[in-house]
Parts: structure tokens; sequence; C-alpha cells
């Protein structure tokens, strides 16, 4: 079972779409005095479905966080689900950059390249417009969500 | 049908394009009334977003336009604030610049052959089911790909949105032995790239021929990558420079990404098959035996067959890398100082989709007062429009659901990055 990989997938520069990679970057400034994240792979993505095969592709655990556009008063609000026992895949979904997550499992169910265990945590964001820096609920919610995927790369 | 008064087709999204636009066809009395490529995102904030940015942040910025071909974004930023500056960049550099955007050329081209075009030809509706027929197939294509990915990651540091790339060169030039793993990687890629050309060149091509002006970057000592100087089909020849003054954009009414078309003379394209045809006697001998083999003439005038062109670069790409791999120095520094000056650069390269514009006008601090940006996808426009009018035209007996998908695959003859131009893409027919 390979180490686990956590995949902050976004663009920073999309503001709230940069949440993973904000996450992401968290952990890595956590890793220098947190035992827990030792050996944990950091991998940043923009959900483009081949790297994502590469960055989970025989990790024990892999953890995907990214963001999801949320209606008022959803917005910083996060959610984990377990896959693909929590998301129904749809190939339909399938195209370039816009190649969702469904779809993306779906291929690398197909090409037996699942990693042993799939987790996405997916916050809701507001803005998505081009320019840096995350909304302050979405932002706050940087903290627990790196919180928590300490704990999950502990139990794995 | 033709001989219904009137109905609507609404695709909600137009698979395996990279990002997302729209598209719509009107028919009226069985005449292709108007074929419009709709683009509803206000196409231009990054350049707006780049005022008041130090000269600098250009490549790091724009690389995140398009997570497909970051590095073409990255390397005509660099050419225009270079220029700006009045930086040349030494040879070593410049060859390690090439080395990278070998790197995006695997990847992007491979992406686009094996997941989002051949699916086309092979009666598939999407990657998956292809993956699901035929895995042999699929995971060589990912193989190949990976060699890109790997490429581009020794290099930039990451194989998404590269971070070693600086104005002037690099942060750090890799060691010799860091190339080990990804040449071997190289090789057996080179194999899997020929087979790839094989295997393309036998898909069935619809006899559909365009006649537009074809426009690329040429260089008289290899196939134009990094660099170069424009030239097309019809006989102009000018420098990044001159771009503006040739290549007018002007706003079209159904889309926020404007079309470009050439000063006096009208519509073109770029991408692959313009490169080909431009350039092809500059390919290596074994990329050009194997278009040959794969029955690419001199010219390729048939947008179906940019597969093929593809295939053949992706050859050229995979063996020019193993050369400048092979030929690898790190260079006595990795960059040389860019200090700012007030001016205007321009810079052009051949990202995987075509060529890649660029201008900045810098203050005397080196603060950017205006940025263009010309994407290949956006020059494109104008005659993708034009290839579905004909294409349609011909096809008006189909229906619906095979007309919308045929439509579709004459898009993606094109690869378009609507991430670039703009952003959304859904297709609608609409016939009376």
């Amino acid at each position: 079972m390979g180490a686990p990989v956590v995949i902050g997938v976004g663009n920073e520069y999309r503001h709230d779409d940069g949440f993973g990679v904000a996450v992401v970057a968290e952990l890595a400034f956590r890793a220098a005095h947190d035992d827990r994240l030792a050996g944990v792979r950091l991998r940043v993505n923009d959900g483009e479905p081949t790297r994502m095969l590469d960055a989970w592709s025989g990790a024990g655990l892999a953890v995907v966080v990214d963001v999801a556009p949320g209606q008022d008063g959803q917005i910083g609000r996060w959610q984990e689900v377990t896959l693909p026992d929590g998301l129904r895949p749809d190939p339909a979904a399938a195209s370039g950059h816009g190649i969702g997550l469904n779809a993306t499992i779906a291929l690398a169910q197909a090409l037996d390249c699942m990693p042993q265990r799939l987790v996405v945590l997916v916050t809701f964001g507001g803005c998505f417009q081009v320019g840096a820096g995350l909304s302050a609920p979405v932002a706050a919610a940087i903290d627990p969500v790196a919180d928590r995927i300490c704990t999950l790369v502990t139990g794995s | 049908m033709s001989h219904r008064y009137e109905r609507l087709v609404h695709v909600p999204a137009l698979a395996r394009v990279e990002g997302e636009g729209a598209m719509h066809v009107r028919v009226r009395g069985g005449a292709v009334e108007d074929v419009r490529l709709e683009i509803y995102e206000p196409p231009r904030f990054f350049e707006a977003f780049l005022r008041g940015r130090r000269h600098t942040e250009p490549p790091d910025i724009t690389a995140r336009i398009c997570g497909i071909c970051p590095v073409a974004y990255q390397m005509s930023a660099c050419a225009a604030v270079e220029d700006a500056c009045g930086v040349t960049v030494p040879p070593a550099v410049t060859a390690l610049r090439r080395l990278l955007y070998c790197g995006e050329w695997i990847e992007s081209h491979t992406l686009h052959i094996y997941l989002l075009h051949a699916p086309d030809f092979l009666g598939y509706g999407s990657a998956l089911a292809l993956a699901q027929d035929r895995r042999d197939l699929v995971e060589r294509g990912l193989s190949l790909k990976k060699a890109g990915n790997d490429l581009v990651e020794v290099i930039g540091g990451r194989a998404i949105h590269p971070i070693n790339v600086r104005v002037g060169g690099f942060y750090h030039a890799p060691a010799p032995a860091a190339f080990t793993p990804v040449r071997e990687r190289l090789r057996h890629a080179l194999d899997q790239a020929l087979e790839t050309v094989r295997w393309v060149a036998g898909f069935d091509f619809p006899d559909f021929h365009h006649d537009h002006e074809m426009l690329a970057l040429t260089d008289p000592d290899q196939y134009a990558i990094e660099s170069g100087t424009v030239v097309t089909t019809g006989g102009l020849g000018f420098g990044a420079g001159q771009f503006e003054q040739h290549v007018i954009e002007e706003q079209v009414p159904h889309s926020t990404a404007l079309h470009a078309r050439l000063a006096g003379r009208g519509r073109y394209v770029t991408g692959p098959a313009a490169r080909y045809t431009l350039n092809h006697r500059l390919l290596s001998p074994l990329a050009a035996q194997a278009a040959r083999d794969a029955g690419l003439g001199g010219e390729c005038r048939n947008p179906y067959r940019s597969i093929v062109v593809r295939a053949v670069e992706t050859v050229y790409a995979v063996e020019e890398a193993i050369r400048l791999i092979d030929a690898y120095e790190p260079p006595p520094e990795p960059a040389v100082a860019v200090p700012p000056r007030a001016g205007v650069g321009r810079g052009a390269t051949e990202a995987p989709r075509g060529t890649l514009f660029h201008r900045y006008a810098l203050d005397a601090d080196g603060l950017i007062t205006s940025a263009r940006i010309v994407p290949p996808t956006a020059q494109n426009q104008a005659a993708i429009e034009d290839d579905l009018t004909r294409f349609v035209t011909a096809r008006l007996d189909l229906g619906d659901e095979q007309l919308t998908a045929a439509c579709e695959q004459a898009i993606r003859n094109y690869d378009p990055c609507i991430s670039c131009a703009t952003h959304f893409l859904d297709l609608r027919m609409d016939r009376s």
C-alpha cells in the first residue's frame, strides 16, 4: 500500500477555486512540525483526469480537496464524501478540463488505478472570477479541512 | 428534419473540448443560414488582471489561464517581457525552454488524441467507453502522456502550472542526472508515439478540405516551437513585433471572445496542420518518415486529419526531447537579469493548439500598463464557423442527434481550448 496522497484541486487565480491549493499549502507548512503528515505526498492539480490518475494511482489513501459552487448560506461549509460509494459516476460528463471527478473515477476504475480509499472534501465557494485570494468564509475553512486531513492520514 | 417547419436541438455541453463554450447552427429552408461559435464569458479578465503587476509576474499569472498549455503562456510571456526590456537569453536557456515545451506538446497532443479525439473516429461516446473496450489503447496513451508530464515536472518543478519558469530563464537548472529516468521513459515513448501515428493513420477521414490561409511560426533551422517568424501559406512573413499590424481582432455580436483575421485578407487558421504545412521540411527524418507512411502530403487541409499531424508532432517532440537531453549542459546561470525599463514588448510561440501572441507595455518601474493576449483558439474561431457552415450544408439529411455529434467532432478537429479563449460551450441547432 502506497503512501497517502492529498490532492488540492483548483486554480489560485480564480478566487475560491484556489481553496484546494491553499489547503495543500497549509499542510506543507504543518508538515514541518506535525508528525502525522510525515510521508504524506502533497499535490496540486487542475483536475485534468490523467494527472489525477497519476497522482493517486498506488496510494492507500487519496484525499481530494476541491471546491464547488454554493448557494447563499452554504459558502465556506464543507462536506466529506468517501468514493466511489458516495458518488455515482457519470460517463456522460467526459470532457477535457471539464471532465468531472465522477468521470475521472470511472476512468480510474476501468483502468484499475483507483487508490485503495478515496475521500473527497468539498467546500462550497461563491466567487470564481479571475483574481487572487479566497473569500473570507472559504478561507476560514482551510484550518478545519486541514485538521480533518491530518486525522484521515493518521488512520490510514 | 428538413420537412419540419421548425425545430431546435439543444445539447447542454459540448463534450471533450477543453473548457466550455457554445455553438449555434440555424437552418432555414434547407440551407444553413447562420453558424456562430458563441462565447459568453468576458475573455480579457486576465489582461486586466495583469495591469499594475510587476514585469516579472506574467509567466506565473498567465500560466493559470490554461491547465493544459501553461508552458505556452509562460514562454510567450517571457518572450514578450524580455523583448520589452531588451534582453536576449543565452542559447542554453533557450534550449531548456524548448525541452520544457516539448514536454507540454507531448502531454497536450496525447491528451487530445487519446481522450478527446480518437473516440470520435472509433464510434465511442467518450474515452471512458473506449477504455472499457480497449483498455490497452488508453493505457498506451496515458503512458505516452506521462513521459510529457515527467519532463515538465523535472524542468518546471511540477507537472501542472510549472513554478520554475521566470523572466530571463529559470530559477534552477536541473542537474543532468535528473533527466536520466525521464530519458528512459522517452525512449519507450518514442515507440508508443510511432505506434500512435500508425494507429490514427488507419482511421476513416471524411472527405473535407478547407481553403483557409494558414499561419504558423517558422525557423530556418528547426521545427518552430519556442520562437520564430510568423509566416502564412499566402506568402506573408513578419516578426512578432508586427503581429498586431497583420492580425486584426474585432468584436462580433455573438461572442465575447474577439475574432481574428489577417488585415486585408480575412480568416485564417493556426495550429498543428498549419505548422505541418508550413514547416514539414524541418521535421526530423523519423517524424517526416512517419508522416509519409501515414499518408500526409506536403500540406494538410483536411481538419479531420489533424489527429495524424498531432501524432507526427508527438513523435517529433519526443525525439527532440531526447536530443536536447543528450546535449544538455546546465547553463552557467539559470537566468539572466531582466532589469525593467519603459517600453513595449511582443512575443509569440507555438502552443500545442497554434501561435500564441503576448504583448506587454511597461512603465519605467516595470509595472505593466497594458497587456494583450491572442490565443490560438480565438484566432481559429472564424475558420471553425466557416468549416461548420460547409460541413452542415452537406449533411442536412442527418438527424439532429447525428448532426450534432458530427458538428462536435468537426469542432474538436481544432482542439479548441475555450478555457484559453474564454469559457463555456454548449451546442444548439435551430432548423426551420
